[in-house]
């Protein structure tokens, strides 16, 4: 009976989740296309410009490369879409032809994974500990300093902090000596001259290309974390059941761990869930500024030469993640806080 | 004249101190007391006279704000007088709740809302005593919480938001008891519940108390409660402990003019028609520096040297553990309380 009704709970839900997507889905499909310019003209513009082509000529090519018709209803255009993605077919990208979307997404997802997701991954562990150690030591002199600092890093956009890091490591020379990174050696994920695989090599290749995105993602996002630890321990030090704790003689790791960090982290958690949605979207802008094939960089180039179903694949990736996260956080907050019980979960549902 | 009861605690000029944005602010300024073995002693007063505040610095629970400035807390551990207030964090902790436990004012929070009663029972016990059982500290869990007149399997596999108010008061107590301590402090223990519970509730304690022989520290506004439970009364005012009083000597004829005002302040279900009399005025800003007795600008029975000099408390009345911090106090017999 418990299970019947979880099993049923779990359903609605996916279908719920399911039909967010194809909202979002249709709603990028006609967005996309409602930008100015079209694949075709950006495409001619950019043969005339690079290659000095006439304009019939560039418009010639065009038409040998494009398989789509761009000139079809727009509704008929959005129907065939939507069917094609039932079946799992997402077309291919305009700017890479015979290409399917998904391959070009699978190629390039991982590193965005890896990138932002070691940084969101360390931002908040090292945010936590900091926030947890701040609310500890809140009547200390360097409480200020540390908690400012941390709003600070929160506020500045993380490309700036990116250009600083890119300074640092790849431009100042220390103490007279060549900088950190050879800079202009390291576009892309990784060395041309290694060989991808599970080898040393290539693992500390990627390390070396990654470093750089990595620490830019975890210092923008690690100020966040401090101040939410700090705020949500802080507000757990004050409640009774600490005090009680303490004066029930417990010790001051069972308190820590059972009684302030088990309820402090109720909220950070959710956080970090919906974070963890956001990271298949990546950073346009880091990943951009540090030539790193990810999936942003691939966003930007089909946004500017208007590759719709380049577009509309990464979109979809991104909007599955989300709504994926946020469901998985509302599972887990149910099962971190018996407070909450899930309306359609155990009872007959809303 | 031999002790009626022999000392557990003694509470000698205890001061504590918040550090406000005014400057410190004197909760507790002076406070001296003595707890017996097997007493049950009640700590009254206005709501902001630092009892809680007091309590609270026995079981070294007070606020990072706060700081006990001076004074003494011995506690008699199996005959020898330790001084909690020097021990170190690590000497005191085996002494809490295994010795002293205490129930707050807000136990409606006072269990931790993610983990089941049963896990914070058990975790109570394995702090102190490694060696027992997990069923051996269930079952005496179980005996308690019935004692307390719970069922125990429902209650121990809860969650702290599945027990209503009463019950959640009531687990606080069986859990205040599980380690049978020396002493019991309870923080105005009924304040949030409903006649009847309360009624329950005390029962319950003058039952326990019979049963394992526990002191009582407790706090509370109710002077009915303290008529029922205490053995002794402590009145505060303003940070100090202005009268101690067996509460026989209390309710016939207080001394101090506090006590006499809380006192005749109490409703009476008689026929006379005794209007209830309140204290004009309201308590003094405890951050400004003192001057005189604390009480002088609202006592009926200030006189020149009340507004001079601070009141020292002395024997009073012919009975033992009798104390009065004042300049004039009222003679036996004197107030309108004493025909009750």
């Amino acid at each position: 009976m418990k299970y019947l009704s979880l099993a049923i709970y779990l359903l609605k839900r996916l279908l719920k989740m399911l039909l967010t997507v194809l909202l979002v889905t249709s709603v990028i499909f006609f967005l996309v296309r409602l930008m100015p310019s079209n694949p075709i003209d950006r495409y001619v513009e950019d043969q005339m410009v690079q290659y000095g082509i006439t304009y019939a000529e560039a418009q010639n090519r065009a038409a040998a490369l494009f398989s789509m018709d761009l000139d079809k209803p727009v509704f008929e255009q959005y129907w065939e879409y939507i069917g094609k993605v039932f079946q799992l077919d997402f077309g291919n990208s305009l700017l890479s032809p015979g290409v399917p979307v998904m391959d070009i997404i699978a190629a390039r997802l991982p590193w965005t994974l890896f990138t932002v997701g070691i940084g969101l991954i360390l931002s908040f562990v090292v945010g936590i500990v900091i926030g947890a150690v701040m609310a500890f030591k809140r009547d200390r002199w360097y409480e200020p300093l540390v908690t400012g600092f941390a709003s600070f890093l929160s506020a500045i956009p993380d490309f700036l902090i990116a250009i600083c890091l890119l300074l640092l490591f790849g431009v100042v020379r220390w103490n007279g000596e060549n900088p950190l990174l050879p800079i202009g050696m390291m576009r892309g994920t990784y060395s041309m001259q290694v060989t991808p695989g599970w080898n040393i090599e290539f693992i500390a290749d990627v390390l070396r290309h990654g470093m750089i995105p990595i620490l830019t993602y975890m210092l923008s996002q690690v100020g966040v974390w401090v101040l939410l630890m700090k705020t949500c321990t802080t507000s757990c030090l004050n409640t009774d059941y600490v005090t009680m704790a303490k004066i029930r003689g417990l010790s001051s790791g069972k308190v820590l761990f059972s009684y302030i960090g088990r309820n402090a982290l109720l909220p950070v958690t959710t956080e970090f869930f919906m974070r963890l949605g956001f990271i298949v979207g990546g950073a346009l802008i880091i990943e951009q500024l540090f030539v790193y094939q990810g999936i942003g960089l691939e966003l930007l180039r089909a946004t500017n030469g208007r590759d719709y179903p380049m577009m509309q694949g990464i979109f979809l990736m991104m909007s599955i993640a989300i709504v994926l996260c946020n469901f998985l956080a509302e599972v887990l907050y149910v099962a971190l806080d018996p407070r909450i019980k899930t309306g359609g979960a155990g009872k007959d549902g809303k | 004249m031999k002790e009626k009861y022999p000392p557990l605690l003694q509470v000698e000029q205890v001061s504590v101190c918040y550090n406000t944005k005014r400057g410190a602010l004197k909760a507790v300024s002076g406070a001296s007391f003595t707890i017996g073995e097997g007493e049950s002693v009640a700590l009254i007063g206005e709501s902001g006279c630092g009892k809680t505040t007091l309590a609270t610095a026995i079981v070294n629970a007070l606020p990072m704000a706060a700081s006990i400035t001076g004074g003494n807390l011995t506690y008699y551990k199996d005959g020898q007088a330790v001084n909690l207030l020097k021990l170190k964090k690590n000497q005191l902790r085996p002494l809490l709740w295994s010795e002293i436990s205490m129930v707050f004012q807000a136990s409606q929070s006072s269990f931790n809302p993610v983990r089941k009663i049963k896990t914070q029972f058990l975790d109570t016990v394995r702090t102190h005593d490694r060696s027992q059982s997990r069923e051996e500290i269930l079952n005496r869990a179980s005996g308690l919480l019935r004692v307390v007149m719970l069922e125990p399997e429902k209650v121990l596999n809860a969650y702290p938001h599945e027990l209503s108010g009463g019950m959640k008061q009531r687990t606080l107590i069986a859990l205040a008891l599980l380690l049978q301590p020396k002493l019991v402090i309870l923080d105005e223990p009924t304040t949030a519940l409903d006649l009847l519970t309360q009624e329950k509730i005390l029962r319950l304690l003058k039952e326990l108390k019979k049963q394992y022989g526990f002191s009582l520290l407790f706090i509370t506004h109710d002077l009915g409660i303290v008529s029922e439970l205490a053995d002794k009364v402590v009145t505060m005012y303003a940070g100090k402990t202005v009268e101690t009083a067996p509460v026989r000597a209390f309710f016939q004829n207080a001394r101090h003019p506090y006590s006499i005002g809380l006192v005749d302040a109490i409703p009476r279900l008689t026929l006379d028609n005794r209007p209830v009399i309140s204290i004009p005025g309201t308590p003094p800003d405890m951050v400004s520096e003192e001057r005189g007795c604390a009480f002088a600008p609202r006592c009926s029975r200030c006189i020149p040297i009340c507004q001079e000099k601070v009141p020292h408390s002395g024997a009073v009345g012919h009975m033992d553990g009798w104390y009065c911090a004042c300049w004039n106090p009222a003679s036996r017999g004197e107030h309108i309380g004493k025909d009750n």
